[in-house]
């Protein structure tokens, strides 16, 4: 870990830089604030909780080639598309940058691993900017996280005062980059204010990360029949936002296109909050109704994950708080089950 | 530096196809690179068409085979539909083994039931065959072979069934169906009546059905009341399919992902997880 500053005059010069090798950062587009590439003057937003879009589609692009084929003179050639991204990620919060961990367990590690994930993680630097505002919808703090950690992040942003931040440099990306620019940063503060600066922005409050989550998990393991989620259910447009913004979602189909002998496979974003997204050949489909789905929704991220990677796949970004059109969402189910008995009445 | 994915097939030919059913038909593959992965009875892979898709079949060769892989595939949508239309020397994408397998060395010593509906009878195929090889027949006691069909004309692998596995040794082939037709003269009825008809023993036996789920569901009624346990009872799940490698989320059962943790299970195994199948 090593500790520099930055002026903020000079951040538009590190964003100059940052942009030649290929940045994403937030900006403002259409009233919202969006990760987007950063290419000529595209103006990086600042004032804002998170973009709606998350850090994600980075590394899980919503839509990727992942090989191109040619069946010409009934021959097969299929050749492999070098995934593409960007250098650097800017302006990530410490729950987007947690959440790449979570992603983490599913596609780069154990048995099988994804190779383009991979290299987008080994190559893309994550700089977060720690949260100065914290949302009525975040919730991070439940998850042991904080408007100032660094879980995921190359390096991490603190606003020391008016004029210049306190930067982070973790790992090996991170020092790389304090090493490829070191007339931008200065030195580091004295320790005492860097242990300030950074104690204050993680023991900031969260009000909404007061919820308990201890046992939530156990709870969970005996309510799949529970008639919880018929109820919470109901409501649900199957409109699939939650998954679609949430840092921590994965589930892909794949899907091909082609005209004439050529053709490409694409990786995209799928939902299982969508009917057809168990909907085998034939009609049989597992999980047929809203009910069956929502309960996957929240039983993968509150129990099934976490028999499996040891913690919860959600790091309370607020996003489907934020977002989803019915009030179906993390903050609100997680009350709605420790707020049931567990065998069934209510 | 060279570019790969997990998700990424390799080319491979169709080098022979065999007519089963109307709807079933077998597939003779081998990868273009010559090089035959190694597998285990109850293994599946993904077989691409490019532009159409990609599908799951289960690898119904069985491991003592070394020429080629066979895969028995009903046409029932995009991608079956397109390799039923296939022909020789089509080529295809081709990735796998998935999936775990049947309990191979569990199943050592013991006397193996086989129950089998339709097209079924593929991923069990790979381990009777695997069973009856020389190099294995002793390791494994009697073998039972029960299989049914809507017709005659629906069952799969009949040259297995009526000239290889009845002349193979300690092993007895029952074989229903649903409803006869003018030359049918064996016996007519669905699969778990006939299972019970039959009667094997569940001593020291283990027994491994696969099948539409309605038959699995009657099939696993008769196996209790013929005495044998959750632990005895072996089976294979099915569930929609896309990455076959554990990430893309939606053939779970639980936590466990099917496609990595299955398709084979005990059905003490099967109890223990939510029933959403
Ligand atoms: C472990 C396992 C082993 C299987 N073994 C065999 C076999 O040996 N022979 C055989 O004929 N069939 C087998 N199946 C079923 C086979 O995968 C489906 O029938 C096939 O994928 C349907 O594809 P389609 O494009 O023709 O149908 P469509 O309805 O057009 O399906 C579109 C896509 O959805 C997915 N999908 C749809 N139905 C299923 C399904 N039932 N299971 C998995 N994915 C599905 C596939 O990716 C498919 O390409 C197996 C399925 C599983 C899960
Ligand atoms: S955002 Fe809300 S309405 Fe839309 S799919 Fe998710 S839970 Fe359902
Ligand atoms: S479930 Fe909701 S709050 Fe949790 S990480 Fe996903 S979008 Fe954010
Ligand atoms: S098929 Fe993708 S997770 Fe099992």
């Amino acid at each position: 870990m090593i500790y520099r500053t930055l002026k903020r005059e000079s951040m538009a010069v590190l964003v100059d830089r940052l942009k030649e090798g290929g940045l994403v950062a937030p900006v403002r587009e259409d009233g919202v604030v969006v990760f987007r590439p950063i290419q000529g003057d595209r103006e990086v937003a600042s004032d804002y909780i998170n973009p709606t879009n998350s850090v994600k589609d980075v590394f899980l692009p919503q839509t990727e080639s992942l090989f191109r084929f040619n069946t010409a003179e009934k021959g097969l050639e299929i050749e492999a598309t070098p995934p593409e991204g960007p250098k650097y990620v800017l302006g990530v919060r410490p729950c987007d940058a947690a959440a790449l961990e979570l992603l983490d367990h599913v596609f780069a590690e154990g048995q099988y691993t994804d190779s383009y994930y991979q290299r987008r993680r080994a190559e893309v630097t994550v700089i977060g900017v720690a949260c100065d505002q914290v949302g009525e919808s975040c919730f991070c703090t439940a998850f042991g996280l904080s408007p100032g950690h660094r879980r995921g992040a190359d390096v991490m942003m603190y606003r020391l005062d008016d004029e210049s931040y306190l930067v982070a440099f973790e790992g090996e990306r991170g020092h790389r980059l304090a090493e490829e620019y070191p007339d931008l940063f200065g030195e580091a503060p004295a320790e005492e204010t860097i242990e300030a600066v950074v104690t204050s922005y993680q023991s900031r409050e969260v009000p909404a990360g007061r919820v308990e989550l201890d046992g939530i998990t156990e709870k969970l393991d005996g309510m799949f029949e529970h008639p919880l989620w018929a109820k919470l259910a109901a409501r649900c447009l199957k409109c699939g936002i939650c998954t679609y913004l949430c840092p921590t979602c994965h589930c892909f189909c794949l899907d091909d296109e082609a005209l004439g002998y050529e053709g490409v496979r694409y990786r995209c974003w799928d939902s299982c909050m969508y009917p057809d997204y168990t909907l085998m050949a034939g009609g049989h489909n597992p999980r047929p109704e809203k009910a069956n789905r929502t309960r996957q929704r929240f039983m993968h991220k509150l129990n099934y994950f976490v028999h499996n990677h040891g913690e919860f796949q959600c790091v309370g970004c607020g996003r489907c708080v934020d977002k989803c059109p019915v009030g179906l969402h993390m903050l609100a189910v997680i009350y709605d089950i420790k707020g049931v008995d567990s065998d069934g009445g209510q | 530096m060279a570019v790969s994915n997990v998700l990424i097939p390799k080319p491979a030919t169709i080098t022979e196809i065999v007519d089963q059913t109307p709807d079933v038909k077998l597939f003779r593959v081998v990868p273009d690179d010559g090089e035959i992965f190694d597998y285990r009875p109850g293994q599946c892979a993904m077989l691409s068409v490019l532009g159409r898709g990609e599908s799951m079949i289960s690898i119904t060769s069985s491991p003592v085979q070394k020429d080629c892989l066979e895969f028995a595939v009903k046409r029932v949508g995009t991608v079956t539909e397109a390799l039923h239309d296939a022909e020789e020397g089509f080529k295809i994408g081709l990735r796998g083994p998935y999936g775990n397998n049947f309990p191979v060395d569990f199943m050592k010593g013991k006397n193996l039931v086989f129950i089998g509906g339709g097209i079924g009878l593929a991923p069990l195929r790979s381990l009777i065959n695997y069973v009856l090889a020389p190099a294995n027949r002793s390791d494994y006691g009697q073998v039972d072979i029960i299989y049914g069909a809507r017709s005659p004309a629906d069952l799969c692998f009949k040259d297995e069934l009526k000239e290889v596995w009845p002349k193979a040794e300690e092993t007895r082939v029952h074989v229903t169906v649903d409803v006869g037709d003018d030359k049918w003269q064996g016996p007519v009825g669905f699969v778990p009546p006939f299972l019970e008809e039959v009667g094997p023993s569940p001593d020291n036996a283990v027994a491994i059905t696969c099948g539409p789920p309605i038959m699995i569901k009657f099939v696993l009624q008769s196996l209790d009341k013929l005495g044998f346990t959750d632990e005895q009872i072996i089976t294979t799940l099915e569930m929609k399919m896309q990455c076959g490698v554990g990430k893309c989320g939606r053939c779970n059962l639980g936590d466990k992902y099917v496609c990595v943790d299955g398709p084979v299970f005990s059905l003490a195994q099967l109890k223990e997880l939510p029933q959403e199948f």
